[in-house]
């Protein structure tokens, strides 16, 4: 009995064939998503991305400042929602930061206005860099038939290579709790023909 | 057993178990917190379900939103769950084994400091916003008052305490022999691994908190936010496996209250308690895993691969607890139909529901875990309301509902009150549930497009396709939900407090001519059929709805933009 001592011998009872036809089903399940996330990671387009630099919020900001520059293939545009953004529409590093409430894309380019867009070329590589300068925030890009969302750490540099393959204008948000203006945070992506 | 001292101990005359009448009003004291706890964290969800629901029609503003999800997570994940699982290691620990309680002032100890803790973080949590604003997890930098950590910290030292306690218990009663036999009975073994858990839980959480007390003292510098998050799960995702093996512990003592029924064989039950223990340490990472801070096979291993072995368990109880029932009621009724003994179980035992509600949302709820612990899927679905889904599946439909069905036991074994309303608490049982599966689809619709959890509105999301009306329908399910959800949740209250004080006085004094429990020595008898043909189709059907789930997120995830490179 469950609530009173078991039988005698209890470990000796041999497993019946309920307990034995299951454990062969468990055992099947585990390999058949162990195989698909293992196949995944060499097969599949779609992986999280796992390279980093350690960096302070100071050397992150300023170095995000420093590279979105035009020089780098990187020029001040507009976005058709009207909001000032980045253009980027040669293959390349891209810089994006968060900060309590905001998405920005900051270049010594702007003449002293803020990107909170960046604007994409479809089907180009870009090299995306994430970095927080105040609290952990969440990269979400939301779409009707799918998303994606990255954790964004301050002390890191986060980045990864991505190629966008349709256009439109996509709303990036924040996912994770940053504070009680949190769900103002917003910031925008298009991607051209 | 001449070692029971008779004025220390009472007889239960339903179960004949020593009851240690000290240990009484402790157990009493932890299961009143826990309840309280309940009721906060009840009043929490009402406001956050309508609040969530499209139309303007809400107590609250935005900011205070955020304060009311902080109320809940804590109330509910921390103390409603910790509160009553420490009443049931007492429970466990002294009456299934007749036994003393090693320490009534380690008891009181414990309590004391849990309480002093549990106060801070309620005057944090209400006085203190939007200071104190942090959720539960409380992810440095963000800087709380210094006292909603030195409660965290306080309540985990009580907590150490309690289990402390409780370990001391079960060796004096192992030294005395106060019950029959020498390996514990299954329940109480599924809550010592529970226990050994929280010790890891414990130390990890310490080190998070005490740390956190630190930076909000400006003492240090901020730690490390990756660091930080990694060991604070390591505290806040090992807790589940306190909880799931305290559920799954539960889960049996109840079957058997109400059919008798024991185990299909007792060495698989044992090993799966211990497959937590075995597996629990890595899966801190699996909420890590599109964070910066690790590489690939970090990842894919301690998150994805290891956190797969760590289903095998729950997947063992969740078929042997209804195969259990389905043996018994066999064997008693000589059903035949494949699942005519589901209709034959007991239903006017709030033991049933609680169990057969609770292992069929729990299932789920698993499956909802497993895919969004797969490293690339983890990419689609993290800090969105599925995973909300997931834990309500799990922690709400799994462990509270578990903790309901017992707690009306408890009331009637222990104070020795009759729960009043009669067949009440098999409909309040019923009806939680109900409300539970529309609150999680609910958050299933919204957050598979994209809905973020702990967001008090997305009417900012205005710029494309979102937050449209495929949005609105999973909104509306989680506030229609959230409604019958806390409703039944308010009846579970109502029927404990109630009956806890004005309930009919139950006959407390058994003899103690009437033996002590023990086993009936049976021999297994060996066929060749099935045991539990019913269970295994039901298994059956929800592995293969599964493999189509997992197979089809897959392919949802296969239409976003390129991402990662492929090695
Ligand atoms: C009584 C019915 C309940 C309802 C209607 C309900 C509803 C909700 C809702 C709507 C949220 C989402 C908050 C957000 O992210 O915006 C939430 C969060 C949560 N709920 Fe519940 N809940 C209930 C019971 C419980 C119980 C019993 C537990 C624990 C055992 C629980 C644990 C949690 C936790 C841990 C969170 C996350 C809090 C955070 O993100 O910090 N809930 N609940
Ligand atoms: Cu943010
Ligand atoms: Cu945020």
């Amino acid at each position: 009995m469950s609530i009173t001592n078991p039988n005698k011998n209890w470990w000796k009872v041999p497993l019946g064939k309920d307990e034995k036809i299951w454990s062969g089903v468990i055992i099947l399940m585990i390999l058949m998503m162990g195989s698909m996330t293992v196949g995944w990671v060499f097969t599949g387009d779609q992986n999280p991305p796992d390279k980093f630099t350690s960096i302070s919020n100071e050397n992150f900001l300023s170095t995000a400042t420093s590279e979105n520059v035009a020089s780098k293939g990187v020029f001040p545009g507009k976005l058709s929602n009207g909001n000032t953004s980045l253009d980027r529409f040669t293959s390349g590093d891209i810089y994006l930061v968060a900060q309590r409430f905001t998405w920005f894309a900051p270049s010594s380019d702007l003449n002293g206005s803020t990107a909170n867009g960046v604007k994409f070329k479809v089907g180009l590589t870009y090299r995306m860099h994430l970095g927080s300068i105040d609290v952990l925030h969440g990269f979400q890009i939301v779409g009707d038939n799918w998303i994606i969302s990255l954790q964004v750490v301050p002390g890191y540099d986060y980045y990864f290579d991505f190629t966008p393959t349709t256009t439109g204008l996509f709303q990036i948000i924040c996912n994770e709790f940053c504070g009680i203006g949190h769900h103002t945070m917003l910031g925008f992506l298009e991607v051209v023909a | 057993m001449s070692l029971i001292n008779e004025d220390e101990f009472r007889v239960c005359p339903k179960t004949n178990f020593r009851v240690f009448r000290k240990a009484e009003p402790l157990m009493i004291a932890n299961a009143v917190v826990a309840v309280l706890a309940l009721a906060i964290g009840g009043v929490a969800a009402l406001i956050m379900g309508i609040h969530k629901m499209p139309i303007r029609f809400s107590f609250i503003d935005n900011s205070t939103y955020y304060q009311v999800v902080n109320i809940h997570g804590i109330n509910m994940l921390i103390l409603w769950i910790v509160w009553f699982e420490i009443a049931a290691v007492y429970f466990a620990s002294t009456a299934m084994l007749n036994s003393k309680m090693a320490s009534m002032r380690l008891g009181w100890g414990a309590f004391a400091l849990m309480l002093l803790g549990t106060l801070m973080l309620e005057w944090t949590i209400f006085f203190d916003h939007p200071n104190s604003t942090v959720m539960f997890t409380a992810y440095v930098p963000l800087k709380a008052n210094p006292f909603f950590y030195l409660g965290y910290i306080l309540f985990a030292v009580g907590v150490l305490v309690a289990g402390i306690n409780f370990f001391l218990t079960i060796y004096q009663a192992q030294k005395t022999k106060s019950y029959p036999h020498e390996s514990l009975p299954l329940a109480v073994y599924g809550v010592f691994v529970a226990v050994v858990i929280a010790v890891q839980a414990i130390i990890n959480g310490a080190i998070v908190m005490i740390l956190a007390y630190l930076y909000s003292y400006d003492i240090i510098a901020a730690p490390n936010a990756d660091f930080w998050k990694q060991v604070f799960w390591g505290f806040g995702h090992t807790a589940q496996y306190i909880n799931i093996s305290a559920t799954a512990a539960v889960w049996y003592i109840l079957i058997n209250i109400a059919t008798g029924a024991k185990p299909l064989n007792e060495k698989y039950s044992r090993f799966a308690f211990m497959g937590y223990l075995l597996f629990t340490v890595p899966v801190a990472t699996h909420h890590l895993i599109v964070d910066p801070a690790y590489s690939m096979p970090f990842k894919l291993i301690n998150a994805t691969l290891i956190a797969l072995a760590l289903a095998v368990p729950s997947l063992i109880h969740a078929f042997v607890i209804p195969g259990a029932l389905e043996r018994q009621i066999r064997e008693k009724n000589h059903s035949e139909g494949l699942f005519s003994w589901l209709r034959e179980l007991p239903w006017n035992e709030p033991a049933i529901p609680a169990v057969i509600w609770g292992i069929l949302l729990f299932g789920i709820g698993g499956m909802l875990g497993s895919i969004q612990g797969t490293y690339q899927l983890n990419m689609i679905t993290h800090n969105t309301l599925r995973i909300n889904a997931h834990f309500h599946l799990t922690v709400v439909a799994g462990t509270t509902m578990a903790f309901m069905g017992l707690a009306y036991y408890f009331i009637e074994l222990i104070p020795a009150r009759k729960i009043i309303g009669g067949n009440l608490k098999v409909i309040q049982l019923h009806l939680f549930a109900l409300g539970l599966a529309i609150l999680t689809l609910g958050m299933f619709i919204a957050g598979v497009q994209g809905a973020p959890r702990r967001t008090a509105t997305y009417d900012y999301y205005t710029s494309l396709g979102v937050n449209t009306f495929a949005w609105q329908i999973g909104l509306w399910l989680l506030g229609i939900g959230a409604i019958i959800t806390v409703t039944g949740g308010a009846l579970f209250v109502g029927l404990i407090v109630i009956s806890l004080f004005f309930g009919k006085k139950v006959d407390k004094e058994g003899s103690f001519d009437s033996p002590i429990p023990t086993n009936v020595e049976e021999e297994e008898a060996h066929t060749n059929k099935l045991e539990a043909p019913g269970s295994m189709s039901i298994g059956f059907v929800f592995m293969i709805a599964f493999i189509v789930f997992y197979m089809f997120t897959f392919l949802v995830l296969s239409r976003g933009w390129k991402i990662g490179v492929p090695i």
